[in-house]
């Protein structure tokens, strides 16, 4: 982000655009990591959950632990980072979720909501406590600048996180598509009645959705703890981007997330770079209300039930 | 395989605590089919839900064969021969037929040959659907769904099968084909059947005793003949009842 846009001549402004097109996409992945896992849980079992910012939050701060603590390399971290936030996702659904939808009460969906918001701010307030509110950082995976064609400049970190992140959200795909789990997740999204008659074990596969959801959302953090800092709240700008990708993607479509996360990125870049600077997040929403006016069921429309 | 069934005192309760079903008995001996009749809320969908673990059971005993089976979580109970098809749709939107039946055999996935074989052999009992079998389910009109739904629920090959008015917004040749599936397993012997019915004609054409509900209970029950004989004063008596719906 070297070039400033006021050179003017038309080939500098042609470099300006693809090095932001391809910052954004950078970001955009990661982004996409973010928030796939939330729209996968909110597919299967309906439940909104906030306390999904908090599972990236956590596993930040053990990628961090990994390295400062215990002397790990930077990789490890991001095993730690998956670990810590598949753990907690887990415990989140098995401890505080399933007794909700196995009752009888009413207006389970809502419960689930009021249950996840809450947790999520125990959890922070937990963090605080035990941690302090200490911006941390994290070391990359490839701490160097490189540079393309002349004039297209990245950090390693960003192309290792961009890297990852797709390599993550092909092999989900993978699952949905070439496995019985991602059957027995397709199944339960399009009918839980169905899913049920036909024999599949709801807790078993709502289990391994959040597994996945709190591993790939606690595997971006670590990603993107390099490229920011690491501190008790940073889930809940992560839970916000997750949102305006979920609903700009369509709620419990993957495909809808991997689209709609790198156009968030790219969308955020760009306004930063040629609209105005300072403003990152506003782009963001900025999208997300032009999509809920224009087209309320996401871009992706019906595409988006079908995980 | 098929198996007798035993309902005694079957009570079945929703959200709140008001009992839908209130004390339900019903007996279907192995290979037998049993129509399940009754005005609209009598509690039919929800004698077939709490036997198939859909609904929350408060109180009673289902035995299935020599098993105690009321209570058991769904996969136990699919795991255990029974096979339900709802009265809403249950189908999935978005995936083949053919993988919509595949699901079917969902509890014996591993048996590779046997599940292929399933697929085939139910993927073939429909005409309305037999043509479809790569379409996405939820492109298929309402009717050829239900079809979808009623093949699915055979691939398990049950011992149990509980169908939920399986013909209702049928046209009439597809009620034909449905009925002609029926009067087959009867033929075979294979699975027990519990059919709630709005047909109340044809369903007595093929049912070997006829259970009537009204209001979450047992109204009365015979033989398919004795109740043919006895329906209109049955269907006179629902009407007469506060609350009860009136029957095609
Ligand atoms: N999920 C539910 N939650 C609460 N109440 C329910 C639920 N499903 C059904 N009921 C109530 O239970 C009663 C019996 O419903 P049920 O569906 O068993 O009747 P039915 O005999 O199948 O009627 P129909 O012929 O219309 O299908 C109705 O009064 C209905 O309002
Ligand atoms: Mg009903």
């Amino acid at each position: 982000m070297s070039a400033g846009a006021d050179h003017g001549t038309k080939p500098m402004m042609d470099q300006l655009i693809v090095q932001s097109l391809i910052l954004g996409l950078l970001q955009g992945g990661l982004y996409a990591l973010l928030a796939v896992g939330l729209s996968l849980v909110f597919g299967i079992l309906r439940v909104v959950n906030f306390a999904h910012g908090e599972f990236a939050m956590l596993g930040s701060f053990a990628a961090v632990f990994a390295v400062t603590s215990f002397g790990m390399p930077a990789w490890a971290a991001l095993i730690a980072a998956a670990a810590a936030g598949a753990l907690v996702a887990l415990i989140t659904n098995v401890v505080v979720l399933r007794p909700i939808y196995l009752s009888r009460m009413r207006q389970k969906g809502e419960y689930t909501i009021i249950a996840t918001f809450m947790l999520s701010q125990f959890l922070i307030a937990a963090t605080t406590v035990l941690f302090g509110t200490t911006y941390r950082n994290l070391p990359g995976l490839w701490e160097s600048n490189l540079n393309f064609f002349d004039y297209v400049y990245l950090s390693g970190n960003r192309l290792v996180a961009f890297s990852a992140a797709i390599v993550m959200i092909g092999t989900l795909f993978w699952i949905v598509y070439r496995t019985d789990t991602g059957r027995a997740w397709r199944a339960l999204t399009q009918s839980p009645l169905g899913a049920s008659v036909v024999g599949i074990d709801i807790h078993k596969y709502a289990n391994y959705a959040f597994l996945v959801s709190g591993a790939f959302a606690g595997l971006a953090a670590g990603l993107l703890a390099p490229l920011m800092f690491v501190f008790p709240s940073s889930g809940v700008v992560a839970l916000v981007k997750a949102f305006i990708v979920v609903i700009i993607g369509g709620m419990g479509s993957i495909g809808g997330a991997l689209a709609a996360g790198l156009l968030l990125g790219v969308v955020e870049v760009m306004g930063t770079i040629f609209v105005a600077s300072g403003y990152t997040d506003a782009y963001g929403f900025a999208l997300m209300i032009a999509v809920l006016l224009l087209r309320p069921a996401g871009l992706f429309g019906k595409m988006g039930r079908a995980i | 395989m098929s198996v007798p069934i035993e309902i005694t005192d079957l009570r079945v309760a929703y959200e709140s605590d008001v009992e839908i079903l209130r004390g339900v008995n019903l007996c279907a001996a192995a290979n037998t089919m049993t129509a399940i009749i009754g005005p609209n809320g009598a509690g039919k969908s929800t004698l077939l839900k709490g036997v198939a673990g859909v609904a929350p059971v408060t109180r009673g005993e289902v035995k299935l064969g020599e098993r105690r089976v009321e209570g058991l979580p769904t996969v136990d109970l699919v795991k255990a021969g029974i096979s339900f098809v709802p009265q809403e749709s249950s189908v999935f939107g978005q995936m083949t037929v053919a993988e919509n039946l595949r699901l079917g055999g969902w509890h014996r996935r591993s048996e590779r040959d046997w599940l292929n074989q399933r697929v085939q052999a139910c993927g073939a009992l429909f005409e309305s659907i037999r043509p479809y079998l790569e379409r996405k389910a939820g492109d298929l009109s309402g009717g050829q769904q239900k079809l979808v739904e009623i093949a699915r629920g055979l691939v398990g090959e049950p011992s149990l099968l509980l169908l939920d008015e399986p013909t209702a917004g049928l046209s009439p040749v597809m009620v034909r084909e449905v009925y002609r599936e029926l009067a087959r397993l009867k033929e075979r012997r294979s699975v027990t059947v519990l059919l709630v019915e709005q047909n109340v004609r044809e369903a007595l054409e093929v049912a070997d005793r006829v259970y009537v509900l009204a209001m979450g209970q047992n109204d009365t029950e015979g033989t398919a003949e004795d109740v043919s004989e006895r329906l209109e004063s049955i269907v006179r008596n629902w009407m007469s009842r506060e609350g009860s719906g009136v029957v095609s």
